[in-house]
């Protein structure tokens, strides 16, 4: 006998309407006597989704859609968890964005452009009290899930430019506009950095914000105005920071601009917890050296004072700064407990370098040619990482490069060991483990020429207690030895 | 790290009493068994940590009569694949909470584990589910069965998941009138 959908218990029913779009949502009420009464559900969801209004029609209804907004919003009365995903073709997106004129804006610093979707919808008093707040678009695709999107859905994605507008500046006056926001999720879509500011700093109880391929831009780039296609998006799939140089003239060299950009937009993340940074750049765009003023202006220590956790993704392209990236962070997370880097290599810029040779030998091999070579920007002596010293415990380096790049992750991995104090634990993950055969030569080759090494790591208190799969080293865990017991050092081959 | 210390007392503790074993026996309505990991269990059913906790585990078979086996054998499946999905429990356990949201997206390998289901095996198991007080898995088939309804009209719906309309046509047209906007172009 098949089983019927009606016959689940009133909670698990609205377990399972709390994750439909809450148009559809909402209509199942006609369903039968048994589902009336089921919605608006107790987990005060909403979720947006212009493919709700696109049954019979390419292009998504603005007009339905706000209006859907606004009636969805006023039956919960107090909105705890909202979503607004936008999905159609890039066409299709710009019309139905420029359609929102039909509501021009009330308040006098919002641009009647038309390129807001959530921030009309934020302003929703049944919003005060949201929580979490997610807003993506995304091309239509066969699937309808976005984490089943191909490489090429993304490309395409990219190349015409798929972003939702967001107006996410506070109402005036700006005093905790949204006292209870506490995580923000924005997935392709296009912010403005002072108005993306401002939301942060409107919002005490955020700790948890991501940021997925989202384009922060300093000035609205309208849809109309790069008509000849030959705008700068293509570089503009950034989570973190976009910018365009195409539009405005007086835009400086976007080169250096960049990385001001970035740092100005960290800046307003003091509250934040957890970051996860998903760079579709290299990452040593956004280092910050040398230039004493600069450093000073842009950085200062604890300039992300609360932050826990980090994650950073993004491209490493040999010869660029991506250590002094990761200095700059460093020295910014002065109570970081769990920071996670992912480095992968963009085609043709690996062959650039040659290989240095390098090892995980500690100070005491300096007789050894194989020494590892310091990794200037991060191993300066006149810089000091508080959180080395103290918070840091657990760091996860994950890598997508090529042979010779490998040679820096090992660096890493050597930096990190070597320079955490309290570090609890170390993953290492290179995909195709041609490092793993790196480190296990290395590892292997210092353990036989120097057994000083074990007893410098010992004063150190860390240990390496490596994982053999296959005979390859695939994660190395360093634990705090307990005190009085010497450390072991626990490399043994498979 | 917990998980391994976990394993190693386990491991001693097998070899002095032979009943504290580290693994939970269920029996389902028609009277099969299953094995379960007594960590996996604790930590993603609420009620099996309760029961766990209470000692009232049987290592005959813990009857489980509201269960049938192929919903029991899901669960357990369930339970061994969460076990291995995870990389390092040190890094799953971080001390803090990362992510407000009551719910995550489901990962790849949940997805493939409910894809896999038919209708009623999926029913099935949000019964079970919701009966252990599995949240996450209970997410997880809920999000399955969303997805399900997503952009399907009430009629379609309904012919999907059996469902008889036993309203008269006033009441289904006053409803539609209360909520027009969730009706507008249907």
């Amino acid at each position: 006998m098949a089983f019927c959908l009606s016959d689940l218990p009133d909670d698990v029913l609205q377990r399972i309407l709390s994750f439909v779009p809450t148009k559809d949502a909402a209509s199942t009420s006609v369903l039968s006597r048994r589902w009336r009464g089921l919605w608006p559900t107790p987990a005060r969801a909403v979720i947006l989704d212009t493919r709700s209004y696109a049954h019979r029609r390419d292009v998504p209804a603005a007009g339905a859609f706000f209006h859907g907004a606004g009636a969805a919003l006023a039956a919960h009365g107090r909105v705890r968890s909202l979503a607004v995903h936008v999905e159609a073709y890039e066409h299709d997106v710009e019309r139905f964005m420029s359609r929102m004129n039909h509501s021009p804006g009330r308040n006098n610093h919002r641009r009647d452009d038309g390129r807001y979707v959530a921030g009309e919808v934020l302003g929703h008093p049944a919003c005060l009290g949201v929580e979490e707040l997610t807003v993506s678009a995304k091309l239509p695709s066969g699937s309808s899930s976005p984490e089943t999107m191909t490489a090429r859905d993304e490309q395409k994605v990219t190349s015409e430019r798929q972003y939702v507008g967001l107006d996410l500046s506070p109402p005036p006056p700006a005093t905790a506009a949204f006292p209870s926001i506490m995580a923000v999720r924005l997935q392709r879509t296009a912010v403005l950095l002072f108005t993306l500011r401002e939301m942060i700093a409107a919002s005490p109880q955020l700790n948890s914000l991501r940021l997925k391929h989202v384009y922060i831009t300093s000035k609205v780039c309208l849809p109309d105005d790069d008509k000849d296609g030959n705008s700068n998006y293509g570089s503009g799939r950034y989570s973190g920071y976009g910018y365009n140089n195409n539009n405005y003239k007086d835009d400086p060299d976007p080169k250096t601009d960049a990385d001001r950009r970035f740092w100005v937009f960290m800046k307003n993340m003091s509250n934040t917890k957890f970051l996860k940074l998903k760079l579709g750049f290299a990452i040593g765009d956004i280092a910050i050296a040398g230039k004493k003023k600069r450093h000073r202006v842009l950085l200062c220590d604890a300039l992300l004072g609360n932050l826990e956790r980090l994650e950073v993704e993004g491209q490493y392209n040999p010869g660029s700064d991506v250590a002094v990236t990761i200095g700059n962070l460093l020295q910014c997370c002065p109570v970081v407990r769990d920071l996670r880097l992912k480095l992968n290599t963009s085609a043709g810029h690996f062959a650039r370098r040659r290989n240095l040779e390098v090892c995980l030998g500690g100070e005491g091999d300096s007789d050894d040619p194989c020494e590892a070579a310091d990794i200037p920007g991060l191993s300066d002596k006149c810089l000091s990482f508080n959180c080395l010293r103290g918070s840091l415990r657990r760091v996860s380096l994950q890598f997508r490069m090529d042979k010779k790049s490998n040679i820096f992750g090992t660096q890493l991995v050597k930096f990190f060991a070597e320079k955490t104090v309290g570090l609890e634990e170390m993953h290492i993950d290179d995909g195709n483990r041609k490092m793993c055969e790196h480190i296990n030569r290395k590892v292997g080759g210092r353990r036989r020429r120097s057994p000083s090494t074990s007893t410098a790591r010992t004063q150190r208190g860390f240990m390496y207690r490596p994982d053999w799969t296959d005979g390859c080293l695939t994660s190395v865990h360093g634990r705090a030895p307990p005190p009085g017991n010497p450390p072991v050092f626990a490399a043994t081959s498979g | 790290m917990e998980v391994d210390k976990g394993k190693g007392e386990a491991e001693e503790t097998r070899k002095v009493a032979e009943a504290d074993r580290d693994t939970v026996t269920l029996k389902s309505s028609d009277g099969k068994l299953f094995e379960v990991s007594k960590e996996a269990a604790a930590r993603l059913s609420t009620v099996l940590a309760g029961m766990i906790a209470g000692g009232s585990i049987d290592d005959n078979g813990t009857d489980l009569k509201q269960i049938g086996s192929e919903a029991l054998e899901n669960v357990v499946d369930y339970c061994n694949k969460h076990a291995n999905s995870i990389p390092s429990a040190a890094l799953i356990s971080s001390s803090i909470s990362f992510n407000t949201a009551p719910f995550k997206e489901p990962e790849e390998w949940e997805r493939k584990f409910v894809d896999r289901l038919s209708h009623d095996a999926l029913f099935d198991l949000v019964e079970a589910a919701n009966f252990l007080g599995m949240e996450r898995l209970l997410d997880v088939t809920c999000h399955k069965i969303s997805e399900m309804m997503k952009g399907k009209s009430p009629d379609q719906i309904r012919e999907v998941f059996n469902i008889k309309n036993d309203y008269t046509k006033e009441e289904l047209e006053e409803i539609r009138q209360e909520l027009a906007w969730a009706f507008y172009d249907d």
